[in-house]
């Protein structure tokens, strides 16, 4: 009989190499009463590994166990699972609703050809008549028009001043 | 994976949250102030502005409020220092947004203009005024360029002339 | 989704949770009673069943806690371990009654004198015949943690049962 190939397995059985198939192939042929001498010493200990798979505890534990359970209400058990049941689907539209809106947003920064980042959405308007509305905006235009003139009205003096005292100082 | 949608989550909070202009991010500092008065002009009644009677008649600030998304006004009447000092701490805060563009300084007024920029383009314009009645911000959004900028200037000779 | 019974996906498990809870506190009295903490346990965070991805991973790895917990409270109080191979040969300890001939108590013997994580690991990976990352899930360890772990368990039980004199022979 060709011994190779569990001679193989043990070996690499040792490095950790083996799957879960090849570990249960190893525990079924020692379990087999004719082992080769060579291979004898190995084969208490894939014996025990298959044996110990059938040690557990009794019935008793179970109606010890169920006992201690019942104590507690079965109904509010059931209440909180649905609950929870919910719990991977809203997670899922929580990331779901992420990447939607970070899409959104990518878009309107990156897509858009005015290249503005602002979000308009939350804007109330004060006004529903367009002609107010109208008359609010051209009047604030007007007042940022003469402030731009002030500013500029003023620099020009102080450019003017700074040319006179330099002319003076020469 | 959660570390990964943290990141995600902040990425869009950081972005959302950057995507207001200034009255918006001062107003949300003074929710319950009943002192403080806002006008909103949404992108989409700057729209029907533009489409309306009162802009047919008026050819050139048509054409000025055409380059504008939204404009929002901030009044008050009182505590003007103090609101003044707050908006310009705003400012300061978000320094790498804004840059001062012109100011004035006059005997019964103050004033200070900034913008904010995207590739060179004026994006966002924010003006500050006090004066001993009054305390107002006129807030901006659109694209500015600068044609606009001396479109506006030339706006009161015009009137004028 | 099948709703999770404590009778019929829970209790179930005992015998795996005693077998790993014994492996790792030696006694069988203590290996129960970390069975009944255990699922009493689970049975009180009964809402978060159905977000578990596997109910015997969680069971298993309170378990192990439970028991190294106890294990450790025990070593505290001065439990000597015989280690010459003379003295486990002669079988003189109590005979356990979960392993049944002279031999197979041998290898018992031997395994249990090994570190509690190696037995732990050899346990789930030789006798529950878990996957890596299963073991390595339970054990709060890494894959690689794991393999080492079962690496040094099956060398150290090869090298003990062949050093014994006249061993299968």
């Amino acid at each position: 009989m060709d011994y190779k190939n569990i001679e193989e397995l043990l070996k690499r059985y040792w490095e950790c190499e083996t799957s879960l198939e090849e570990e249960s192939q190893l525990r079924d042929f020692f379990s087999k009463e004719e082992v080769p001498a060579h291979l004898l010493p190995y084969k208490d200990l894939f014996v025990y590994l298959n044996k110990q798979q059938e040690t557990g505890l009794g019935e008793d534990f179970d109606s010890r166990m169920m006992s201690k359970i019942e104590v507690a209400p079965v109904v509010k058990a059931k209440r909180l699972t649905l609950i929870s049941r919910f719990k991977p689907l809203f997670r899922a539209a929580a990331v779901i609703t992420l990447f939607l809106m970070l899409g959104n947003v990518a878009q309107h920064t990156f897509l858009s050809n005015d290249a503005l980042d602002y979000n308009y959405n939350n804007y109330r308007d004060t006004y529903d008549d367009p002609d107010v509305a109208y008359k609010k905006v051209s009047s604030a235009l007007m007042i940022l028009s003469e402030e731009i003139n002030k500013s500029q009205s003023t620099s020009l003096a102080d450019s003017l001043k700074a040319n006179a005292d330099s002319v003076v100082k020469e | 994976m959660k570390s990964v949608l943290l990141a995600l989550w902040m990425t869009l909070f950081s972005v959302v949250a950057f995507a207001q202009d200034f009255a918006t991010r001062f107003m949300a500092e003074h929710q319950q102030d009943a002192n403080l008065s806002c006008i909103t002009i949404s992108p989409t009644m700057m729209n029907k502005i533009l489409k309306s009677d009162a802009a047919e008649k008026d050819e050139q600030m048509a054409e000025m409020i055409s380059n504008l998304k939204s404009m929002q006004l901030l009044t008050s009447k009182t505590r003007v220092q103090r609101y003044y000092r707050e908006a310009l701490k705003v400012i300061d805060k978000n320094s790498d947004r804004f840059e001062p563009y012109l100011s004035f300084k006059g005997k019964l007024e103050e004033c200070k203009m900034m913008v904010r920029r995207r590739k060179g383009t004026i994006i966002e314009m924010v003006m500050l005024t006090k004066n001993k009645h009054q305390f107002s911000v006129i807030n901006l959004t659109g694209i500015m360029s600068d044609d606009f900028i001396s479109q506006l200037a030339g706006a009161l000779k015009q009137k004028h002339s | 989704m099948q709703e999770i019974s404590f009778r019929n996906d829970i209790l179930p498990l005992k015998d795996k949770l005693f077998r790993l809870a014994y492996r790792i506190t030696l006694d069988r009295a203590e290996a129960e009673d970390v069975v009944q903490d255990t699922m009493m346990r689970v049975w009180n965070k009964r809402e978060e069943w159905s977000t578990y991805d596997s109910i015997e991973a969680v069971c298993l790895t309170i378990a192990k806690n439970l028991a190294i917990d106890r294990s450790q409270k025990k070593e505290a109080q001065n439990v000597e371990l015989t280690t010459e191979m003379e003295q486990a040969a002669d079988a003189s300890g109590p005979h356990d009654q979960l392993v049944e001939s002279e031999r197979l108590q041998l290898i018992h013997k031997l395994i249990n004198e090994l570190p509690e994580n190696q037995r732990a690991v050899m346990q789930l990976r030789d006798i529950e015949g878990k996957s890596y990352k299963e073991i390595a899930t339970v054990m709060q360890m890494t894959e690689e943690q794991i393999k080492v772990n079962l690496f040094r368990a099956r060398q150290k039980v090869k090298e003990k049962f062949l050093a014994i004199d006249g061993y299968g022979l």
